[in-house]
């Protein structure tokens, strides 16, 4: 693709054969034109998620007493982040249901269960974006959040924390989100009078560079 | 306690929904009539607990459980069928009984065809399952009319719950819900039938024997419920049998409930044994 750029000049003089200036002019404008999208292109920068070094958390209430916390333990996906123009970013991420870890066993199996997250049937949480939007320092990402067989779209603020060289040299970003929804949207509506319907989920990833 | 709570509304609704329905045979003379009111009793009386328990889901559902509801309340026309030909057309009401299977297992396991099952895998599945639950309607029906008796649906009550306990050690303690709903019903039907005097007809087998298939179906696929414990209540039906017909009806019966019994407890303490240390509740 490269090469082919570069030879691109040549070709369009070869082809117009003229050594008028205003034509040359023209000329170079119109292959100024068509390189416009490829160097948007080459600014957006694509991380895939470091499942290590990222944290998907929920809040629920518990009989009306207490807040409890849970995590997944495996996520992956892909940011990819144009600095240049944020609206043209995309975020790509999925949850395994399988890795939820609320320290206890039993009730890890009850989360996993067709009373909750029905793991077997649907093994996957997922987001999608379909418009970024930079807000002051944070980007407002909205999307299609699939959970329990349900999309349903929903704006995250997302606020961007830092970038830097990882360990081995490798680019590496960061940052996250927190939103709550209500898990009866999303067809989980058994034990309503032992847990809370408002689920807060509290995200925060690390992205390598690819 | 907290159990009981959650258990509780769905199990009363489920008894009230059959005492209703079986209350009206009272004012029914044909014998076809009052076995319609069965199945509408059956059919309704699970739905009513299913929706008590989890809410009305969407149509189609999202939660492949969730077919059950419709199962159920699609069996009562099965079940009307089988009280209206209950003398004739067997070959019909046993083909209709069969699709009624087919539809529950196909609907419930659709999922698996999506993410796991290669058509041959799922199609194999789906027919041996479906020979077990033609095996667990041959049972209720043999149960019920080899010696008619107001108890003939007792060894079901004692699997029922037995599927209950055993779905609860495996994870979903929806699932174990439902069964107790299931349980409730069975034995509304059972108390319903004595104080009105009404032996159980055939019009239940639709609706009994799919939704008995469908939980321990949805308990193995969709919860933790161990493969030996969901194959000996699957089988368990068929013990009714070995039972000597010779003695009477009732004692037949409580023979009847004590093999259930013991099928139903040893796939308890095999649930028990696989299930993660309980100490979350």
């Amino acid at each position: 693709m490269a090469s082919l750029c570069a030879k691109l000049p040549t070709l369009f003089l070869l082809q117009s054969g003229v050594a008028h200036s205003n034509h040359m002019k023209q000329v170079l404008s119109l292959f100024a034109l068509s390189l416009l999208p490829l160097s948007s292109l080459q600014a957006a920068e694509t991380y895939e998620i470091d499942a290590v070094h990222s944290s998907v958390v929920f809040k629920i209430r518990h009989l009306n007493v207490a807040d409890f916390y849970g995590r997944f333990n495996e996520v992956t996906g892909t940011v990819s982040f144009d600095k240049e123009n944020p609206e043209k970013s995309s975020v790509i991420a999925d949850v395994k249901v399988e890795s939820v870890d609320t320290h206890n066993d039993k009730r890890n199996q009850h989360l996993k269960s067709p009373d909750f997250f029905n793991a077997k049937q649907f093994p996957t949480i997922s987001f999608k974006s379909t418009k970024v939007e930079k807000a002051g320092d944070a980007f407002k990402v909205t999307g299609d959040f699939t959970l329990h067989g349900v999309t349903k779209s929903i704006t995250l603020d997302f606020t961007k924390v830092g970038e830097g060289k990882g360990m081995q040299g490798e680019q590496r970003v960061g940052g996250g989100a927190e939103f709550t929804i209500k898990r009866s949207d999303y067809g989980m509506t058994f034990m309503q009078n032992g847990l809370g319907d408002e689920v807060r989920i509290i995200l925060s990833f690390e992205g390598v560079k690819k | 306690m907290f159990l009981l709570q959650q258990f509780a509304p769905a199990v009363i609704v489920a008894i009230i929904a059959v005492m209703l329905a079986v209350g009206i045979t009272r004012w029914l003379s044909a014998d076809w009539a009052k076995e319609i009111a069965f199945a509408v009793a059956v059919g309704a009386g699970y739905a009513a607990g299913h929706v008590k328990s989890t809410s009305w889901p969407a149509f189609p559902p999202v939660d492949a459980t969730h077919w059950l509801l419709f199962l159920a309340l699609g069996s009562i026309l099965i079940g009307t069928f089988h009280a209206i030909a209950r003398r004739h057309a067997a070959f019909l009401r046993s083909a209709l009984f069969g699709v009624l299977l087919l539809a529950t297992l196909g609907l419930l396991l659709r999922p698996k065809f999506k993410l796991e099952w290669s058509s041959i895998e799922g199609s194999m599945w789906i027919a041996g399952l479906t020979l077990v639950g033609c095996m667990v309607g041959w049972s209720i029906d043999w149960a019920i009319r080899s010696q008619p008796s107001r108890f003939s649906l007792l060894f079901l009550l004692v699997l029922g719950s037995g599927s209950s306990v055993a779905l609860a050690f495996s994870g979903s303690l929806l699932l174990a819900q439902l069964a107790a709903v299931y349980s409730g019903v069975t034995f509304a039907v059972i108390a319903a039938g004595a104080i009105a005097g009404n032996v159980p007809g055939r019009s239940l087998v639709p609706c009994l024997a799919t939704l008995f298939v469908g939980l321990i179906t949805c308990g193995y696929w969709y919860a933790d419920l161990p493969w030996n414990s969901g194959l000996l209540l699957a089988v368990a039906p068929a013990s009714v049998f070995v039972v000597p017909s010779k003695s009477t009806p009732v004692r037949q019966a409580l023979i009847r409930a004590a093999v259930a019994a013991i099928f139903a407890v040893l796939a308890v303490l095999l649930a028990r044994r696989a299930s993660p240390p309980i100490d979350y509740y």
